[in-house]
């Protein structure tokens, strides 16, 4: 069986908790700062992307990306290749097709 | 050329010690010993040698050890190798085989057998890679 509520009650109620929804809606808990390294990421769009590991490394060092093979960006980089042959001291790829030897001085 | 035709695998390309002047053969001992611990190493104390070029006139032990430090050579090793007659010994010897080979301009480069004297332009050298 229903029970009407006392028209006291609702007249003392209602508004104040509709007051209490309204402030619940616009409080609750502040939105954290971000740390120092969210803030940073989220302002340097230059923040680099962890590249992805390379199991087929080059025989040495990488070299920049910017520079020129003849064969595409995927080739491997001869230049900085280095090794032994016939007692000379070589740099590139020792398949290479074409040998030249440098006859030079420092000074 | 490194950047394109020795990165791309078409071209390797060696150093062979002419010693025109006193100071050549310590000079060619340091790229000598620099290769010895690492060939990578040959071609940074390579650059490194052209690079400071007019010191090698007036340089002493502790220049080039100074130039050993520079490209992170281990300095001990690098000292006794200095030092070792027989490495003097296998660079002259490059030398007299040159001078017996009649290649007395520098630079000269042999290329697949074939000796060019003189410097070359670049687009010279592109020509003779691209010859059969």
């Amino acid at each position: 069986m229903h029970r009407p509520r006392h028209p006291v009650i609702h007249i003392l109620f209602t508004p104040l908790l509709l007051l209490l929804l309204v402030l619940a809606g616009c409080g609750g808990r502040p939105t954290p700062e971000p740390t120092a390294a969210e803030g940073r990421a989220q302002e340097d769009p230059k923040t680099p992307t962890p590249l992805p590991e390379v199991t087929a490394a080059p025989p040495q060092a990488s070299t920049p990306p910017s520079a020129p093979t003849a064969s595409g960006p995927g080739a491997q980089d001869w230049s900085q290749h280095a090794f032994v042959e016939a007692g000379l001291f070589f740099l590139g790829n020792p398949q290479a097709p074409i040998r030249m030897v440098d006859y030079s001085d420092f000074l | 050329m490194v950047e394109n035709d020795v990165a791309s695998g078409r071209v390797r390309i060696g150093y062979w010690y002419i010693l025109d002047f006193p100071p050549s053969l310590t000079a060619a001992q340091a790229a000598e010993c620099a290769g010895a611990q690492d060939p990578q190493a040959f071609w940074r104390m390579h650059r490194l040698l052209y690079e400071r070029q007019s010191q090698l006139w007036s340089a002493d032990a502790d220049t080039y050890q100074g130039f050993a430090q520079e490209i992170g050579l281990e300095g001990e090793t690098f000292r006794r190798c200095m030092a070792d007659p027989a490495v003097a010994a296998r660079i002259q010897e490059l030398d007299r085989q040159r001078r017996d080979a009649d290649i007395r301009v520098r630079p000269s480069f042999d290329i697949n057998g074939r000796i060019y004297r003189g410097a070359l332009p670049y687009n010279t050298l592109r020509q003779i890679f691209a010859q059969p």
